[in-house]
């Protein structure tokens, strides 16, 4: 599924390479773009379907409007992102660690969130329907007003964090 | 080859679509239900059934096997002779076939239970209820449940750590990360050590 790699070693910064190709595409698919450093990037309003950012580092990227389906972040690290209004579906973030990002506003439907790290992160307003946060560690983490129906948050280590206005009846703590 | 994943609002499962990028004979894999959507995503990419795989066989998915069969002309596979009414490939031991036109290797996992099976495609997993994200499907016994974790280990891990799982319940995962993530792999190793 995953058919090119994108040039350049690893730990390389790939954030021109990346603001080139969305210069000419609306999406990208079927891409391994792991172990890269992005930085400043702008994500909004594209697309990636069947693409791996495994072990990637993320800073100051924007994510607002994008819509990610079968993309996996796997062990990434993400500093002071924004994914506002995202639409995802069966996106892994398993083991990333989030750092001041904010996902407000945002419908993850069904992803992966297990292993996690996030410290001062705001899920407010967002969906999380089916979504697992199993063995998450959460430090001063919101969530207020989600759709957390069918999200699974079993074994995760919370301080801090704020459930309100939110279906908890309807998750498994 | 496309993946298509389609969360079923009827059965609560996932369901999987497989076939190649141009639309002709796909697979579905794990049906617990034939809606209207479902017919409506295989127009929309012009997709024909050729197969249904089934991971591991439950009521619902029976009758959508059944219903499946009076529209395509499908073969079934699966770890049983027969799908309610309708004849299985029955896959007992690991193998490569040809599905579809499509390239799947299938290995079962009696660890779960006898008639479950798991099947690769390129570099991706299809577990259906056996092996989900962040834990592993009902087992009977720790016996089996340590069974099932070396077969994960041996079978599936060989194939690289970033393959890909897609489940029959949650969100994708990867091999990378069950192993890494879920206490299941991780208590193993630690029993080794000890």
């Amino acid at each position: 599924m995953f058919e090119t790699t994108l040039e350049g070693g690893r730990g390389s910064d790939a954030s021109a390479r990346i603001q080139e190709i969305f210069h000419h595409e609306q999406r990208l698919y079927r891409l391994v773009a792991e172990r890269r450093s992005f930085t400043g990037v702008d994500f909004s309003d594209h697309a990636t379907m069947w693409v791996s950012f495994a072990s990637s580092a993320f800073t100051s990227c924007n994510f607002v409007g994008s819509h990610l389906e079968n993309t996996f972040f796997d062990f990434a690290r993400f500093e002071d992102c924004d994914f506002g209004d995202l639409n995802a579906f069966n996106v892994s973030f398993a083991g990333a660690r989030f750092n001041r990002c904010s996902f407000i506003g945002a419908t993850m439907d069904q992803c992966n969130f297990n292993g996690i790290d996030a410290k001062s992160c705001d899920f407010s307003d967002s969906s999380l329907r089916r979504t697992r946060f199993i063995n998450a560690r959460l430090t001063d983490v919101r969530y207020v007003n989600c759709d957390v129906s069918g999200a699974i948050f079993s074994f995760s280590h919370r301080e801090g964090v704020v459930f309100k206005q939110s279906n908890v009846e309807d998750a498994r703590l | 080859m496309k993946i298509i994943s389609h969360h079923c609002r009827f059965s609560g499962g996932n369901v999987y679509i497989c076939g190649p990028d141009d639309g002709g004979t796909a697979l579905i894999i794990d049906p617990g239900a034939f809606p209207r959507e479902l017919i409506e995503v295989l127009t929309f990419h012009r997709y024909e059934l050729g197969a249904v795989v089934i991971t591991h066989p439950e009521e619902p998915m029976i009758h959508a096997v059944e219903t499946i069969a009076r529209v395509y002309r499908i073969e079934v596979f699966g770890g049983v002779d027969r799908i309610g009414s309708i004849p299985c490939r029955n896959i007992t031991e690991e193998e490569e076939l040809e599905i579809a036109g499509l390239p799947v290797h299938a290995i079962p996992m009696p660890a779960h239970s006898r008639e479950s099976v798991v099947y690769r495609m390129e570099e991706v997993f299809f577990t259906g209820p056996i092996i989900h994200a962040g834990t592993l499907g009902r087992t009977v016994n720790a016996y089996a449940q340590a069974l099932m974790v070396s077969t994960v280990r041996d079978r599936m891990a060989r194939f690289g750590e970033s393959s890909v799982i897609l489940p029959g319940i949650g969100p994708a995962t990867t091999i990378r990360a069950e192993l890494n993530l879920t206490p299941f792999y991780r208590a193993e190793v630690d029993d080794i050590r000890v």
